[in-house]
């Protein structure tokens, strides 16, 4: 009987089994676990293994596989019932299947596999007795496997016996093979075969080979146990290969699928995980997503479905007006455009439930314009449009009135048109007669309390009307917009007389423009301009009180129709003049460039650009009126250049009509063009209000012009109505703020101010350039230049001048600077003022240079021989620092100069020269702005040869553009994500070989046979640090990864060190993320430079943790450090050293010269305790603390205090003047101590030595007792007595006792030498004062001072105590300073007088 | 050690008098329990012995101060000044008060320590 394991959970199908088998030749074995059937397995040999299938798939455990480590030759069966079948015909390589179907049937092919398996382990067990057997040869004839058994004769092998089927595996004829040899027969005979023969014959019990014969795969069994016989099984397994090998592929296939899919995943996780923006990464083919962290704070919650990331989840997010930008920009761009990328600002909601401006940032991939994937960016950016938020709040309203401001009104105004497009309204100019004049005659406040009383009488008069609004603008005017009824009039008629009541002179008078709007009016400015006009033409009419607005007012027809007619002739006889005002730097007050204007000198008048620019941008003439002031600015431009006039770039203003003519763009250009100017010199100015007539137009135009690189200004920011909201849309490079726009409310100025300081520091934020118009007070350009503003233009500076004046005021600036010649004495001044030695600054140990800056140039005025030999230049002064650097790095230096002067510290630039043989170095100047002398700025600057460094650092950043190159459609994000990375890297730790890897670095170090990182790091084993290759080395290796992998760890970050070029330290960070796939363990490998971080870090620890004279510990951290060591466990001992009488030294000798000794002798204490750990501090002054970890050898000890002696004697004959150092050292051996004891006892030590004389030292525990006074303790209470003790035993001899009896014995025993006696006031027996009394009638006793302890309450107890003859008291509870005091004092007594008197 | 100076022991101040020697304070401090001066002082004021009975809450008091626990020195001061005088009348009533006390603490030193 053959053994078979069966291990099953349903029972009922274990009986269908048991009972189907029956008939076979079985021994059934039940295991109840699968510790069982594994056991079962390995102690006996089992030819089939039957396993329910539910088992293997619940437990997950792959039996099939496990049973074939165990027992090759057991065949595991998995009893499949056959509604399961479909769900379990997974591969499982050495697995059959039983497949059990409704009728309780077995397929039978499976069945009579397994009873020829059964023969054929029989066959073996049985080959002699059944080689006659008639019934063995029925069977094997039968068998549809070939089968023959050879004899060897004389080293040939011979048929014994061959059945029916092997006839049919060849083409051999059926003719008997039988003492056939077995070459006659199947030919060659393949040395795989022969060799499996040869081992059989030789005692080998059973040999299996795969052969292919015939183009067929066979597995051959051949087995013997019978010398000179054997028997060869034939199994056609051409099939099964077959099956085997598609399985296969298709595993293969999965296999790579899945690890792509492991990786990619691993990848984004890492990734995601190194960076703090939430980033969002969308699959479209195989529908995955990535998220970052951060990510998850604009989810609702952490469960978050994939499948819920749909359309309506997205918008489920957004804020609801911000859909549509949503939808506009992002969502349709990504779903039907072929474009790669788009952003948009957009309000998302948290988890908190608020909603945060995000600012969104999407990357496409499409291949072949199918949408690929999405990595989506949100940056917070709520902080900075909070500042958006408040502005245009606090601008929307007039602050003295609480009324809408014009910008509010419009807005409000728009709104309403837009939401009631079915109703008529009426908007009414409102205006106070002479208001100025009342002014002046009653002051501002009454002033002020007229415009309140109007704001509220104006209030009262619409309340009925819904839909009213009212603003107050240009101080004295007011808007009221509301609706056109009947009720109307009778609001006007009560308007033109609010001030009747109130108004006792008579004189306050209002006029009222009205103007009835037109359904396709949205124009706010146009609208309110003709309520406007319509006042104006009756403004000082005290008898008419209101005005319609018509279009047939006369002075405004004439007006138009008059300057029609004359525009184009006077732009043939150049009446229009253009004027430049300069605008000026406010850093230094230089001209930066100026601003085209246009003015209409007629024959007649001169007319003002407010009055024709409105007409002509209405019939169109503006066109014309714009080229031609840009056609004279570069004449003038070019004029300049070829005449070396100091040409600096001018605005020009651009009409939005203008951008409605065809072509525009190109005949701007054109124009530039033809004189050949560098388009940096023309800038375009635009007003706000183009902007929100056609954004798209003007957004397409700034495009154009920023593509011909021409800068564009935003002119007039902050007079519209919707100019901040604009500001996040537009390209604009520079704003204009007009400071008039706010300065109109006196009262507020310091709300103005806030305003301006915060559009400025915003505008800077987003690196756009700000220039203040209509600056004109010196106060005004001081606040301007310190909220950061870069430049100013106005009557403080420059009215706009003729093309003449304004060349002349260029030549004058020019000549007001060169004027300033720098005197050879302000640059030896200068040069000596620098904190360094004349010697430093002599010598070539440093690169020094003075700088100043004339017109924009940097120049050199003096260098020390240092600079000559970094640069090789020898003859540098007086020229340019820029004609000798990489033009490349001018802007750089330029910035670094200005941000010097302006922030007044030192600036790093890092920029490459060529030196005066041609080669290319890298240096770093320190840049340092002294100050200005007669109006130049001077600075130092400090150089140093960096070349070494940048070279490594360029080769490295190379090195990282090969990097991730296998994920090119992402690299854009890949590059932004991980661009710090030196290394990255995929290793397999269980096959120990790199799957992935990037970076020439790698691959040569691969080539050179070093297989992981880890091998990579042996290659620098030299580099490495040591103590940190030590720490490393034994983290990093295979089996410690793995076996932290396995314990659940999937993070490594290691830091060392290693020595850089020029013995620099470099730092590296190594980041191991450990996953496994299939059975293997992986970890990708991501290495860091963060040397930087590390310098950055280790100077303010160092700066914090360094006494600055002695660059030794401060006491803090040497508390800190010695503590820890303690608490770990660490030995060690505690030096405590004072200088003795430092203070004399210092005062015979000065300050500086005692400083320098101390310096000196902290150098001695690093000499003298050299070693590695220790540590050093001067804990103050003179005094000095040491531990030195591990050292408790006595002997040792005392070596090193012979050292220091020896030391000491060094110094001291170093020292010229005649000064003597010695210091007292107190030592103390660790044993378990706090800190705070060790301290205290070494502290004592250092006492005792100090009270010994000079240059003495003690160690705690190794005082000479003998010499030590006695000190006898009595108490009844133990804890006292060794409270006491453990205070007086480092000095003292130490007798205790428990009650009076004791201390009386003790006395007659040892009475003479106790030199001070303690006793406890109440103890059992005999109490204190009884002692005492006792004490004072024996003469050998009556001069031991006595010292009661008594509670501090108890004062009768003391005065008792005293008159008995004790001579002091302690209180309880203990003091430990007082008690040392008293007993030291009285013992000291004792010492000079004897015990008594 | 917050928790202790919860319980009314002056920590500090008590590792002060000791020198700083952390490992001997606690060392009392755990002892404190062991310490039989007030179940003493209780059995001789049963027996009627006043003066052992004034004797053994003295060396309490002192034990108390000594360690800095400071919430039981106030009654135990009572019973010293009471017994200093022969005065029992209240004995039993402070003693009891100060019981409950002497087991907070001895339980919440033997959780901390």
């Amino acid at each position: 009987m053959m053994k078979a394991a069966v291990f099953f959970e349903d029972k009922a199908l274990y009986n269908k089994i048991k009972k189907y088998f029956s008939g076979f030749p079985l021994d059934f074995q039940v295991a109840k676990s699968s510790d069982e059937l594994f056991t079962l397995l390995s102690n006996d040999f089992c030819l089939v293994a039957f396993i329910d299938y539910h088992i293997q798939i619940t437990s997950h455990l792959n039996y099939s596989d496990k049973i074939y480590k165990l027992s090759p030759f057991t065949t595991t069966i998995l009893v499949i019932p056959s509604d399961d079948l479909l769900g379990a015909v997974k591969d499982y390589k050495y697995t059959d299947f039983i497949c059990i179907n409704q009728d309780d049937n077995i397929n039978f092919n499976v069945a009579e596999a397994i009873y020829h398996r059964a023969e054929r382990i029989n066959g073996i067990i049985d080959i002699s007795a059944k080689i006659d057997d008639s019934k063995f040869y029925a069977l094997v004839e039968s068998m549809p496997d070939p089968y023959f058994v050879l004899t060897k004769i004389n080293n040939d092998y011979v048929f014994k016996y061959a059945n029916k089927s092997f006839y049919k595996i060849g083409d051999f004829q059926e003719i008997d093979v039988k003492g056939k040899q077995l070459k006659e027969v199947i030919g060659q005979v393949s040395p795989k075969f022969s060799e499996a023969l040869n081992k059989v014959f030789s005692g080998t019990k059973i040999v299996e080979i795969p052969l292919v014969y015939k183009k067929k795969n066979y597995m051959i069994s051949v087995f013997s146990n019978l010398d000179n016989y054997c028997a060869v099984l034939v199994k056609d397994i051409t099939k099964l290969k077959r099956l085997e090998e598609a399985r296969y592929a298709s595993v293969n296939r999965s296999y790579k699928l899945l690890r792509e899919k492991v990786q990619e995943h691993e990848l984004y996780n890492t990734l995601f995980e190194q960076i703090q923006a939430a980033m969002l990464r969308i699959n479209f083919v195989n529908r995955d997503c990535y998220f970052s962290k951060t990510f998850f704070e604009y989810l609702p919650s952490d469960n978050i479905d994939f499948s819920d990331l749909n359309y309506d989840f997205y918008i489920s997010r957004i804020y609801s007006e911000d859909i549509e930008v949503f939808d506009n920009k992002i969502y349709k761009v990504i779903k039907n455009s072929s474009k790669s990328y788009c952003s948009a600002v957009i309000r998302l909601k948290k988890r908190d439930g608020n909603y945060y401006y995000t600012k969104i940032n999407c990357n496409i991939f499409r291949s072949n314009t199918v949408l690929e994937s999405v990595i989506i960016g949100i940056k917070d950016i709520n902080n900075e449009m909070a500042y958006l938020d408040t502005i245009i709040n606090v601008s929307n309203y007039d602050q003295l009135t609480s009324l809408y401001n014009q910008k509010g009104f419009s807005e409000e105004m728009i709104r309403i048109l837009k939401n009631y497009p079915d109703k008529n309204f009426s908007l009414l100019y409102f205006n106070i007669n002479r208001f100025n004049l009342y002014n002046e005659m009653f002051g501002f406040e009454k002033g002020n309390e007229i415009l309140k009383y109007t704001a509220r009488m104006l209030d009262n008069l619409t309340q009925d009307f819904e839909l009213a609004r009212l603003a107050r603008i240009d101080a004295d005017s007011f808007l009221i917009f509301l609706e056109n009824t009947k009720e109307t009039k009778k609001v006007l008629t009560r308007l033109e007389n609010i001030y009747n009541s109130t108004n006792t002179e008579g004189e306050i008078v209002p006029s009222i423009g009205i103007y009835n709007l037109d359904k396709n009016d949205i124009d706010p400015t146009l609208i309110i301009n003709r309520a406007k006009t319509a006042c104006e033409i009756i403004k000082g009419n005290y008898v008419i009180r209101h005005n319609l607005f018509s279009y047939d007012v006369q002075y405004d027809l004439y007006k138009e129709q008059n300057y029609t007619s004359r525009m184009t002739n006077a732009l043939k006889n150049e009446e229009f003049k253009v004027y430049y005002q300069p605008k000026y730097s406010l850093q230094n007050q230089s001209i930066m460039g100026a601003e085209a204007l246009v003015r209409w000198h007629s024959q007649e008048d001169i007319i003002s650009p407010n009055e024709f620019i409105p007409i002509f941008e209405r019939n169109g003439f503006i066109v014309f009126l714009d080229l031609f002031v840009l056609d004279t600015t570069c004449k003038l431009l070019k004029y300049q250049i070829v005449n070396d006039k100091y040409p600096k770039p001018i605005s020009v203003n651009i009409s939005m009509i203008d951008l409605y003519t065809n072509n525009i763009c190109y005949k701007i250009i054109n124009i530039i063009d033809k004189y050949n100017l560098d388009h940096e010199y023309v800038q375009i100015e635009l007003t706000e209000s183009a902007y929100t007539e056609n954004k798209d137009l003007v957004i397409a135009f700034i495009n154009v012009m920023h593509e011909n690189n021409i800068k564009i200004l935003m002119d007039d920011f902050g007079s519209g109505y919707s100019s901040l909201n604009l500001l996040k849309e537009l390209p604009v490079d520079v704003l204009k703020i007009d400071l008039k726009f706010l300065s109109d409310e006196a009262d507020n100025f310091n709300k103005g101010r806030e305003i301006v300081s915060h559009v400025i520091k915003m505008a800077n934020k987003i690196n756009i350039d700000v220039i203040a118009e209509g600056v004109e007070t010196a106060s005004q350009a001081n606040f301007l230049r310190a909220s950061g503003c870069s430049g100013a233009q106005g009557y403080l500076f420059s009215k706009a001048l003729s093309k003449d004046n304004y060349l002349q005021l260029l030549i004058k600036e020019k000549a007001k600077v060169k004027s300033k010649a720098i005197s050879i004495n302000t640059i030896n001044q200068l040069w000596k003022l620098v904190n360094v030695s004349q010697f430093i600054l002599e010598s070539n140990m440093v690169s020094y240079a003075l700088y100043t800056k004339i017109d924009d140039k940097i120049k050199i005025l003096k260098v020390n021989d240092g600079y000559s030999d970094l640069t090789g230049f020898k003859d540098v002064l007086e020229m340019d620092l820029e004609d000798l650097i990489n033009v490349e790095d001018i802007v750089d230096i330029r910035s670094a100069f200005d941000l010097s002067r302006e922030t007044n510290k030192v600036q790093f630039v890092d920029y490459q020269r060529k030196n005066a043989f041609g080669k290319s170095n890298w240096n770093r100047a320190k840049i340092k702005y002294v100050y200005d002398v007669d109006g130049l700025p001077y600075f130092y600057s400090v150089i140093s040869d960096i070349s070494s460094e940048k070279r490594q650092q360029v080769s490295l950043e190379k090195n990282y553009k090969l990097l991730l190159n296998e994920y090119s459609h992402d690299k854009k994000f890949i590059d932004s994500a991980i661009n710090e990375y030196l290394i990255y890297c995929e290793v397999n730790l269980n096959k120990n070989e790199i799957t992935k890897y990037q970076g020439d670095y790698l691959r040569d170090q691969f080539e050179k046979n070093i297989y992981n990182p880890i091998g990579l790091l042996k290659q620098f084993k030299k580099q490495i640090y040591e103590s940190d290759y030590a720490k490393i080395s034994k983290v990093i290796n295979k089996s410690n990864l793995i076996n932290l992998y396995n314990q659940g760890q999937t993070k490594l970050v290691v830091e060392y060190r290693m020595f850089g070029d020029n013995s620099s330290i470099i730092w590296h960070e190594m980041t191991f993320n450990l996953f496994s796939f299939i059975n293997d363990v992986y970890t990708t490998v991501f290495l860091k430079d963060i040397t930087e971080a590390k310098q950055k870090e280790g100077y303010l620890m160092y700066r914090a943790e360094r006494d600055p004279l002695t660059s030794l510990y401060n006491r803090a951290i040497f508390e800190e450090i010695v503590e820890k060591k303690l608490q770990n466990g660490q030995e060690g001992t505690f030096f405590m050293i004072d200088i003795d009488d430092f203070k004399k030294i210092n005062d015979t000798y000065g300050h500086l010269s005692g400083d320098k000794k101390l310096v000196k002798f902290s150098d001695l204490l690093k000499e003298t305790f050299s070693i590695k750990e220790t540590i050093i501090s001067r804990f103050g002054g003179d005094e000095f603390a040491v531990f030195v970890p591990d050292l408790v050898n006595l002997s040792l000890i005392q070596e090193y205090i012979s050292c220091f002696e020896k030391n000491m004697n060094y110094l001291n004959k170093d020292f010229q003047d005649n000064s003597y150092l010695s210091a007292s050292i107190g030592v103390c051996i660790s044993s378990e101590n706090s800190y705070n004891d060790l301290y205290a006892k070494a502290d004592e030590m250092l006492y005792r030595s100090k009270k010994t004389g000079k240059g003495q030292y003690s160690i705690y525990g190794h005082i000479d007792n003998e010499y030590l006074p006695t000190i006898l303790i009595a108490d009844d209470l133990e804890m006292h007595r060794k409270i006491l003790a453990e205070l007086l035993s480092n000095r003292y001899n130490i007798i205790e006792a428990s009650d009076g009896d004791e201390v009386i014995d003790i006395l007659k025993e040892k009475g003479n030498i106790i030199n001070v006696a303690i006793l406890d006031n109440v103890m059992p027996n005999r109490n204190g004062i009884d002692v005492l009394k006792y004490m004072s009638k024996d003469s050998r006793y009556c001069d031991i001072p006595v010292i009661i302890t008594t509670l501090y309450s108890e004062p009768y107890t003391k005065v008792e105590a005293l008159n008995n003859g004790a001579i002091f008291f302690i209180d309880k509870p203990y003091d430990a300073k007082i008690i040392n005091v008293i007993v030291d004092n009285i013992v000291k007594l004792t010492e000079k007088y004897g015990r008594r008197d | 050690m917050t928790k202790l100076e919860d319980l009314g022991i002056d920590y500090k101040s008590g590792l002060e008098r000791f020198n700083y020697n952390e490992k001997l304070y606690n060392k009392y401090l755990k002892a404190f329990s062991s310490d039989t001066s007030l179940f003493d002082t209780k059995k001789y004021v049963v027996a009627g012995n006043l003066d052992l009975a004034f004797k053994s809450i003295h060396t309490f008091k002192g034990l108390c101060l000594n360690l800095s626990i400071n919430s039981l020195v106030d009654t135990t001061s009572m019973i010293v000044e009471d017994l200093r005088q022969q005065n029992t009348d209240r004995f039993f009533d402070l003693y009891d008060c100060l019981l409950n006390k002497y087991n907070i603490i001895v339980k919440g030193i033997g959780e901390q320590l």
